[in-house]
């Protein structure tokens, strides 16, 4: 299948068992979803987790698919069910990381790719961003990253995370709002 | 520019973080496992399909076609041990009589005997051809005629005879019973009446001509009625010496 296929006529190759489908389709949203979900989990061995998962669920339940729903909304859709699921495990949101830990942890061990390009400004910035997204109440920060990570439209983040869109509008508000505080905050 | 674009402009020049090779060869190679079970899980299915469904259908097939030719030969082996068992029934009607004759003589006794055996011929009460051998089924106990024959006949016949038809029977009982002695005239008398009393309800299964009694001889000799009154008797000096009901 050519690489400008559509999601939704890869997704149906896939639905037929075309493996080479399913590789484009994870070729699309491999790194979006990867930053969601870390983001979303405030750590990247939970994320981690969560991304093999989401695509093992995707995999498993791809014939629910239908061509009528798109494929990123269904694929977020997932991966919002298991961010549920694994809040449920932990007992606890795990939203609030102590600044020191996060800024300690970005200077001292930076991922490759900061440590490849970043300048210390850029760690800096990196740490407060996670700080203030772990912030914030998961149903905010999930908005706001469904918002910036995937692209998703405010109707379709609504349809994602299962709520009316005025409360998704709503969510997002909040987050943006909060957002900008904390990082005014942190300079 | 809003709040927002700011904030958007500033997300934006986070790093953008990508799984990593080895995760994404691990997703893969999860992926793929899947695929290979479900498509193992398929074929299994399919397998066990191709094989179950010939298979039963085989195997239905040939038990209709054992049973179909097996049920004639069940029929051939009960007809052929019929007339044994007959021998020592007599007849049909004996055997009503008997049964009414026995429930006459012993009316305490319930209706439905549990522990009789089937009854011998209608077809549609043979025993399952297959599992019942011929000879259980035709063979009675070596017990004298009138009980068993009484007893095989009574869970088919009671449920036919009405009152009208289990009282000629008992009539025709008695008659038997009491006509060895009995001068000719009186005996043809009885037998006139009980014909027209068979006439007049029909008989028990279905038995009455229509016609009116024939003649009944009371000279010396052999003599017999035809049916529903199959009798035949013997006259010697105008008095009856033996009566019975012809097969």
């Amino acid at each position: 299948m050519s690489g400008d296929a559509t999601d939704e006529a890869l997704m149906l190759a896939f639905q037929g068992g075309d493996a080479r489908a399913f590789e484009q389709l994870y070729a699309r949203y491999r790194g979006t979803l990867y930053r969601f979900l870390v983001r979303q989990c405030g750590n990247a061995a939970d994320g981690e987790e969560l991304y093999q998962d989401v695509w093992v669920t995707l995999a498993r339940q791809r014939e629910r698919w239908e061509p009528r729903a798109t494929l990123k909304t269904f694929l977020y859709r997932i991966a919002h069910t298991r961010l549920l699921d694994h809040y449920r495990r932990s007992r606890r949101h795990r939203g609030f990381l102590e600044l020191a830990e996060v800024e300690e942890a970005a200077l001292e061990d930076p991922s490759p790719a900061v440590r490849a390009e970043a300048s210390w400004e850029q760690a800096a910035l990196q740490a407060a961003w996670q700080h203030c997204l772990a912030a914030l109440p998961p149903p905010q920060r999930e908005a706001f990253l469904l918002r910036e990570e995937s692209g998703l439209e405010l109707p379709q983040v609504a349809q994602v995370v299962g709520v009316a869109i005025e409360a998704a509008k709503s969510r997002l508000r909040y987050a943006v709002n909060k957002l900008r505080l904390c990082l005014e905050g942190q300079r | 520019m809003s709040d927002y674009d700011a904030l958007r402009q500033l997300y934006r020049q986070l790093p953008a973080e990508e799984p990593s090779a080895n995760l994404d060869a691990k997703v893969l190679a999860a992926v793929n496992a899947e695929l290979e079970a479900e498509r193992e899980q398929r074929a299994r299915r399919q397998r066990r399909w191709r094989y179950q469904v010939p298979l039963a259908t085989a195997a239905t097939l040939v038990l209709a076609v054992a049973l179909l030719l097996r049920l004639p030969d069940s029929r051939q082996e009960l007809l052929e041990h019929q007339p044994d068992t007959s021998q020592e029934m007599s007849s049909a009607y004996e055997s009503r009589a008997g049964i009414v004759a026995d429930s006459v003589n012993a009316p305490a006794r319930p209706p439905v005997m549990q522990s009789a055996p089937p009854p011998p011929p209608p077809p549609v009460a043979m025993p399952p051809p297959v599992i019942a051998p011929p000879a259980m089924v035709a063979a009675p106990a070596p017990a004298p005629a009138p009980a068993p024959a009484m007893e095989l006949a009574m869970p088919s016949v009671m449920g036919f005879m009405d009152d009208r038809a289990l009282k000629q029977a008992s009539n025709l009982e008695k008659l038997l019973k009491e006509a060895p002695g009995m001068a000719a005239p009186e005996f043809c008398t009885r037998l006139r009446a009980l014909w027209a009393a068979t006439e007049a309800t029909g008989g028990a299964n279905g038995e009455a001509t229509g016609e009116a009694a024939p003649e009944c001889p009371t000279t010396d000799g052999n003599h017999q009625w035809p049916a529903p009154l199959s009798m035949a008797w013997q006259v010697n000096a105008g008095l009856v010496q033996k009566a019975e009901l012809r097969r």
